[in-house]
């Protein structure tokens, strides 16, 4: 599964690094390697089995708590 | 139209009632057209501009960056959300074996092959997936005639009016006010003095379509449907023509896979979208893959079973997506208005 990952995110980096190089879109360098480095670290964290909070889980939890939910 | 009806095709918006919950689309198809005309006056009073751009302009640049988080944030959801059903969906129902990794890889290549060509290619791949969507909601009311019970909708008005409003409200927030990520693709329509007409449109064809496929549902399963996750491909199931035409479950899968497709496509390409006009980029090309591998795993991180989806859709929804749906747009249409934005030199 890491190697899948992996092989997943070398073969993004490829289709699109290329292309922002010769064109010299330097912000887009920065903004393309920051989320697919947040996309990296998330894809390893779930293949290494760690529990990562459920988005809904974690709205529910906040609106109850406020007091914001209908019923 | 596809964008509002995706879901509920196979996740119908019943808010809690069945029998009458045909009353409640009716209201949350009023309740959609009103809040989509804050954000369909914004896009006409600021020609050519997204919502992203048009916070910057009316808020500044920091509170303005704000409120582009916030809607990326939501369209991003919208389509984890989408995605997660979809892969739910499949394998509860049909690929019960099958790893739902499978599912969302392939999902992100195609959806985001799609994206990267540009919306043009997705508006003329959903013109071509929507008569086939329609041509088969129309034919399937034909094939559950023998199976139809009109007494499954009696007795009429059966809620009180506290509870119709409730879940009407509901109703509005999932899925009709979801039209609000358009803001960010209006401004891409050759005749944009149209952006109006056409979200309206497309609100009311997808309600027809979501309530023949709601009465469909409703009146052939009738109360026995409530039991169901997914009533529309049970109800489905149980077309039988002659002992020849049966098992027609697919149709519901292939109506959801297609809209699907094109609900989670615009969510990406919005998303994408959005994030560039934030970041000041040249192109939002780039982006798209790693967004889409973002999308994926909020997908599979969304809820830990369909319980919480349920519960999210009842009772929170309706007040997390407020501000985004409504909120916001006619905050900024305020503060539009207060600033007489745009001015007269096009400053704006």
């Amino acid at each position: 599964m890491i190697l899948l990952v992996l092989l997943g995110f070398a073969l993004i980096v490829a289709l699109e690094l290329p292309g922002l190089l010769k064109a010299r879109y330097w912000r887009e360098l920065i903004v393309f390697a920051l989320l697919t480095a947040g996309a990296f670290i998330l894809s390893l964290l779930l293949v290494f089995g760690v529990e990562l909070p459920y988005i809904d889980s974690v709205l529910i939890e906040v609106f109850t708590k406020l007091g914001l939910t209908l019923k | 139209m596809s964008f509002v009806m995706t879901t509920g095709l196979i996740f119908p918006p019943l808010q809690g009632l069945w029998h009458d919950s045909w009353m409640t689309l009716l209201l949350g198809l009023a309740g959609g057209i009103v809040f989509a005309l804050p954000y369909t006056t914004l896009c006409l009073r600021f020609p050519g501009k997204t919502l992203i751009e048009i916070h910057e302009t009316v808020f500044g640049p920091v509170i303005g960056k704000l409120f582009s988080v916030a809607s990326i944030w939501y369209t991003f959801h919208l389509g984890a959300q989408a995605g997660a059903i979809f892969i739910t969906f499949l394998t509860t129902t049909i690929f019960t074996m099958t790893p739902r990794y499978v599912f969302s890889v392939t999902w992100l290549l195609v959806v985001g092959y799609l994206c990267k060509k540009g919306i043009e290619v997705i508006a003329r791949v959903n013109e071509m997936l929507l008569v086939v969507t329609v041509f088969l909601i129309v034919g399937t009311g034909f094939l559950v005639l023998n199976i139809f019970k009109i007494e499954n909708f009696l007795p009429l008005w059966s809620i009180s009016l506290s509870d119709l409003l409730r879940a009407g409200f509901g109703t509005i927030t999932f899925p009709f006010g979801q039209n609000v990520v358009f803001g960010l693709l209006l401004p891409f329509l050759h005749e944009r003095g149209q952006a109006r007409k056409a979200v309206f449109m497309g609100l009311c064809g997808a309600a027809l379509f979501l309530l023949i496929n709601l009465v469909i549902t409703v009146g052939v399963l009738g109360e026995l449907g409530k039991i169901f996750i997914f009533p529309t491909h049970q109800a489905f199931r149980m077309i039988s023509i002659g002992q020849v035409m049966t098992r027609l479950e697919l149709i519901p899968s292939l109506i959801f896979l297609a809209m699907g497709f094109i609900k989670v496509s615009i969510a990406l390409y919005a998303a994408s979208l959005g994030t560039a006009q934030l970041c000041k980029l040249q192109t939002y090309r780039p982006l798209v893959f790693p967004i889409g591998v973002l999308m994926v795993i909020a997908a599979h991180q969304i809820y830990p079973n369909i319980g919480v989806r349920l519960e999210m859709v009842e009772r929170v929804q309706p007040i997390y997506a407020l501000p985004f749906q409504l909120l916001f747009p006619l905050l900024a249409l305020l503060a539009a208005v207060l600033r007489r934005l745009p001015g007269k030199e096009g400053q704006a």
